[in-house]
């Protein structure tokens, strides 16, 4: 008995003693384990998405996008804007001797294709996060959703104004099949479909307005504009005149001469004036949502003024289009001192003050455009706003839309009174104007003196030209105007569709849907 | 440790000797288990190494991969063994056999480490290898696959790459910046591909690879102009931030432009803004008017400031005719480099010259270039140049950006100091459509320092070209970058686990 029982504690004894130490180390496994906060599920990462699509507008700073090189395509082969001699891209673009291989053309591809692309991931985060079940609302997310939109359809805005028909991508990177890697051209009258559903989705659920801290973001007002100018380049003019009443119905305004007037809607100290419905903010003031700068204030003036540098010089014969008593002249640089103490003035040829040069005075060759203040400082730092749609532009738009469906009539006659009216200049009566076509060519002579500078000319021409010409010839007016300021009139060819910027070289070759027939009409 | 293993012996001897004792009450038994107990873990403890490979072999117990989405190219990898060891990441593509390690952490039971250097989009295996004295171990295999870092259009984007070059190329990996907000530091390998970056909330104005395997970085808002910024950051390839000065805390009391680096003796420094007043009335200025120049600081490894220079102690400004046009910025200032005589070179951009300075007299020992002390040949004068460095046989190399007639180039100066003439040693011209007006770098590269390393700002470019001047090598950028560095000892070396 003692012998079994001393036995049974034993066993018992070897038994614990085994479990014990299989439980500590023998049969221990190896395990693997993922942590993965990527996977964003909190809504401020959906806040993080729409500041960093906001971003691509400026693209990568410095030049990027509306930060720059957008505006050299809109603005240097028009009529108004010239260029200096040492900025080769900027010369093609401005003496139409550009061709697939121009680096600015290249940029600003990328830079639109670099938005709509971040637009795309933002809208995948943005859906995949479930806002109301993390302490914020739905509203906010479909906020969200509507900014990103917005910010996509006016990056195709560009692209079809800048191309025509263009690859659509709306859909996510995760999304990607082989067949992406190589987006073949969608018709541009479906990339508009794409942009109107994304604008009407935009202006549905975007804000009328935002906190101060957060001014420059898209509103239901935007996105109305935008739609507006839309069916404007597509001469759809009721749906634009609708949808330009809707804009006027949200509060907007023109800066009044006892606020300081055009000139002052420039300055660096306005810029959020509620003529503003959306810029590509640059600002400084604390708080501000986010802090941009734009080469604009560095490159608009010229050395002499303030160490600039001067890579907009505006024709001389801009300036004599101007009434003297119109306020937007304030915003060239007719006369002015220069750093080394001299007065140089606008020859009284080109309605200016200079008689002839003398050891004080020099005679202006250019004009230059005050529309982006800066302080003299080097590294691009300009602190301006770019405009993008103004209230000015949304009146000009109603009134040539009135008079597309109307011919001359009273109210498109008052929309022009009061940008006049802002500016100084008297009112405008119906009486002055016998057809349509002398209203439309009142309208876009006064849309060039209103926003020059301010990337609307081109798109303004060739608007000009379809509507002139009975949407037969989209260039009639851009060929008018551009030929006779360019060094080489020669170098304009009927062969060539201006309206279309070639397809950048590089993109024709890393896209195996493209090849160089897609460049055919669009260069020389 | 030791209880852990032993344990179970304790246990079955203790458990039977006491119930026997309990049980039957004979002392005698009791006192010999006690002694047969005590030689065990006497025993134990003599033999403990052999009785632990014998019993419980070194192995790696558990794997936490870690992705955080502040970075997407490097992950955390925590590692629990079952005892202290050295534990380090070995990793490859999938279906590749290029290898590549993690740093070494050494002599703990849990260990923190990081994969770094790898490419977006792509899938990779890796697996721990601990060891210790006597034992090695590795645990199993396992995937991870790396996310996109941006989409569609890429950042850096190979254009050309001649054959010649490919070789060379291998293994070779650059450093350069976003200094536009959101900044970052980016580490790109020879195809363009990012392996490494960094982002900031500010812009990174300037970056540089130092001997420790760190990066040296200048980080501040846009608005500071002239490449200038707020912070320095020294930050190691696991993202861990080594040294951190701000301006306005410790001994910074100044902005920082356009350089920071390290010298031998570990000690930062970098280039800044500094004042002074001055009467100007002599040219139309104020009695006290305010000039705006550049100067050294010196800050030693604690972030202790211990020598500073200011230019505008070395300069008279009634001597320039314009100096009220100037005055905001006169000179300005764009590259430093301490030489191993502990004395600095400097590049002013605007006197066209780069000065020598002592580091014990603080006095301008030359200056070379436009107006300087050298004779120099008309053809060799530089303007606007960048980034002063002496080449590994002494001799001092830059970038000139070539203002005066829009033509960059490369060149290296050989200065005989005692009859002052300057000859280039090299002269390596650029086509005219890479001229620079502004930032840039340019330095030897190859096994025989046969071919240089551009960074071409308003081009957006980067290259590497022969002597003379051919294109063998060109990343197109998408913004403006300020510098290209080699990073010559980027990758952890097998550690031979």
């Amino acid at each position: 008995m003692a012998i079994k029982f001393k036995f049974n504690i034993a066993l018992l004894a070897a038994v614990i003693s085994c479990t014990v130490f299989a439980c500590k180390n023998g049969l221990e496994e190896e395990t693997f384990s993922v942590f993965d906060a990527n996977t964003l599920t909190n809504p401020e990462n959906g806040e993080q998405a729409v500041r960093g699509t906001y971003a691509g507008l400026k693209d990568n700073g410095g030049y990027g996008y509306y930060a720059g090189f957008l505006y050299w395509l809109y603005e240097y082969p028009g009529d108004v804007v010239t260029t200096t001699l040492t900025a080769r891209q900027g010369v093609q673009l401005d003496q139409l001797t550009y061709d697939a291989s121009n680096a600015s053309i290249n940029d600003v591809w990328t830079s639109i294709y670099r938005l709509i692309s971040r637009a795309n991931e933002s809208e995948e985060i943005i859906s995949n996060i479930d806002y109301a079940g993390n302490g914020s609302t739905e509203s906010l997310k479909q906020q969200h959703l509507g900014e990103v939109r917005f910010l996509r359809a006016l990056a195709y805005f560009d692209a079809t104004s800048l191309w025509g028909s263009v690859p659509l991508m709306n859909k996510p990177s995760s999304q990607f099949t082989e067949a992406d890697d190589n987006p073949p051209l969608t018709d541009q009258a479906t990339v508009e479909t794409a942009m109107i559903a994304d604008l009407e989705f935009a202006e549905e659920n975007l804000p009328a307005s935002y906190p101060a801290s957060e001014i420059a973001r898209a509103t239901s007002g935007a996105a109305k504009a935008l739609l507006g100018r839309l069916y404007m380049r597509r001469l759809e003019w009721q749906k634009a005149t609708d949808k330009l009443t809707e804009v006027m119905d949200k509060g907007y305004d023109l800066r009044t001469p006892a606020e300081g007037g055009i000139v002052s809607l420039f300055s660096r100290n306005n810029r959020s004036d509620n003529e503003f419905i959306f810029v590509l903010k640059s600002s400084n003031e604390s708080n501000a949502y986010s802090i941009n700068s734009n080469s604009f204030g560095q490159n608009s003036t010229p050395w002499d003024y303030n160490r600039g540098w001067g890579n907009f010089p505006l024709n001389l014969s801009f300036y004599s289009v101007f009434n003297p008593a119109d306020a937007r002249r304030d915003l060239l640089t007719g006369v002015f001192t220069t750093i080394y103490g001299q007065v140089m003035a606008v020859p009284k040829a080109y309605g200016g003050v200079a008689v002839e040069a003398d050891k004080d005075t020099l005679l202006a060759t250019f004009v230059y455009n005050l529309k982006y203040p800066h302080t003299g400082n080097y590294n691009y730092s300009g602190f301006n706003n770019v405009t993008i749609i103004r209230y000015a532009d949304v009146l000009l738009m109603q009134a040539e839309a009135l008079n597309e469906l109307n011919g001359v009539n009273q109210q498109s006659i008052n929309l022009i009174n009061l940008v006049r009216n802002r500016s100084n200049l008297p009112s405008y009566l119906i009486s002055e104007f016998a057809s349509k076509d002398a209203l439309r060519d009142a309208i876009f002579e006064e849309r060039n003196k209103e926003f020059f500078m301010e990337g609307r000319r081109r798109d303004d021409l060739i608007r000009w030209g379809k509507s002139a010409s009975n949407n037969t010839n989209p260039l009639l007016k851009f060929k008018e105007k551009v030929v006779p300021t360019l060094k080489n009139p020669a170098t304009y060819s009927d062969a060539v569709n201006y309206a279309l910027y070639p397809y950048p070289q590089t993109e024709i070759q890393s896209n195996t849907s493209l090849d160089a027939s897609a460049n055919a009409g669009r260069v020389k | 440790m030791f209880y852990s293993i032993f344990f179970p012996f304790y246990h079955f001897i203790a458990i039977s000797s006491f119930y026997r004792v309990i049980r039957e009450k004979k002392k005698k038994y009791a006192a010999w288990a006690f002694l047969f107990v005590l030689g065990l873990g006497i025993l134990g403890l003599l033999f403990k190494d052999s009785f632990l490979q014998v019993f419980i072999p070194l192995k790696v117990k558990n794997i936490e991969l870690v992705k955080l989405p502040s970075n997407r190219l490097r992950f955390q990898v925590n590692v629990n063994a079952n005892r202290e060891c050295d534990a380090v990441l070995q990793y490859w593509v999938k279906e590749s056999t290029d290898t590549l390690y993690s740093d070494v952490s050494k002599r703990k039971n849990t260990h923190k480490l990081f994969i770094t250097m790898t490419v977006a989009r792509t899938r990779y295996k890796f697996r721990v290898l601990v060891k210790n004295a006597s034992q090695r171990a590795r645990s199993k295999v396992y995937p991870f696959q790396t996310q996109p870092i941006y989409q569609a259009t890429p950042y850096f984007t190979l254009e050309h790459a001649a054959s010649t070059i490919l070789e060379e190329l291998k293994n070779k990996y650059f450093l350069t910046q976003i200094l536009t907000e959101p900044g970052s530091i980016v580490i790109i390998d020879h195809k363009g591909e990012i392996v490494w970056y960094e982002p900031f909330r500010k812009g990174v104005k300037v970056s540089h690879w130092t001997k420790d395997k760190t990066v040296l970085s200048i980080v501040g808002p846009e608005k500071i102009p002239s490449s200038g910024g707020d912070e320095i950051i020294e930050m190691g390839l696991n993202g861990q931030v080594l040294s951190h000065l701000q301006k306005g805390k410790g001994d910074m009391d100044k902005l920082v432009h356009h350089e920071v680096r390290k010298d031998k003796y570990q000690n930062i420094y970098a280039l800044t803004f500094t004042k002074k007043v001055a009467d100007l009335t002599a040219v139309n200025g104020q009695k006290q008017d305010t000039l705006h120049g550049d100067g050294i600081v010196v800050f030693n490894n604690k972030g202790k400031k211990i020598w500073e220079w200011s230019v505008l102690d070395y300069l008279d400004p009634l001597q320039d005719p314009e100096i009220l046009k100037h005055k905001k910025d006169w000179v300005h200032g764009n590259a430093v480099f301490r030489l191993d005589d502990g004395n600095f070179l400097v590049s002013f951009r605007d006197l066209n010259q780069i000065w020598k300075i002592s580091y014990k007299t603080k006095k301008v020992i030359w200056k070379l270039g436009e107006k300087g002390d050298f004779a120099l040949k008309p053809n060799l004068v530089f303007s606007a140049q960048h980034y002063i460095h002496p080449t590994p046989d002494k001799n001092l190399m830059l970038l000139d950006n070539g203002e005066i007639n829009h033509i960059s180039r490369a060149m290296i100066f050989s200065l005989d100091t005692i009859n002052h003439v300057a000859d280039a040693q090299k002269v390596v011209t650029l086509p005219a459509e890479y001229y620079t007006t502004a930032k840039g770098s340019a330095a030897l590269f190859g096994k025989q320092n046969d071919k240089v390393l551009f960074c071409l700002t308003d081009p957006r470019a980067f290259l590497i070209t022969d002597f003379n001047g051919k294109i063998l090598w060109k990343v197109q950028v998408g913004g403006d970058p300020y510098r290209l560095e080699e990073v010559p000892d980027l990758l952890y070396k097998n550690p031979q686990f």
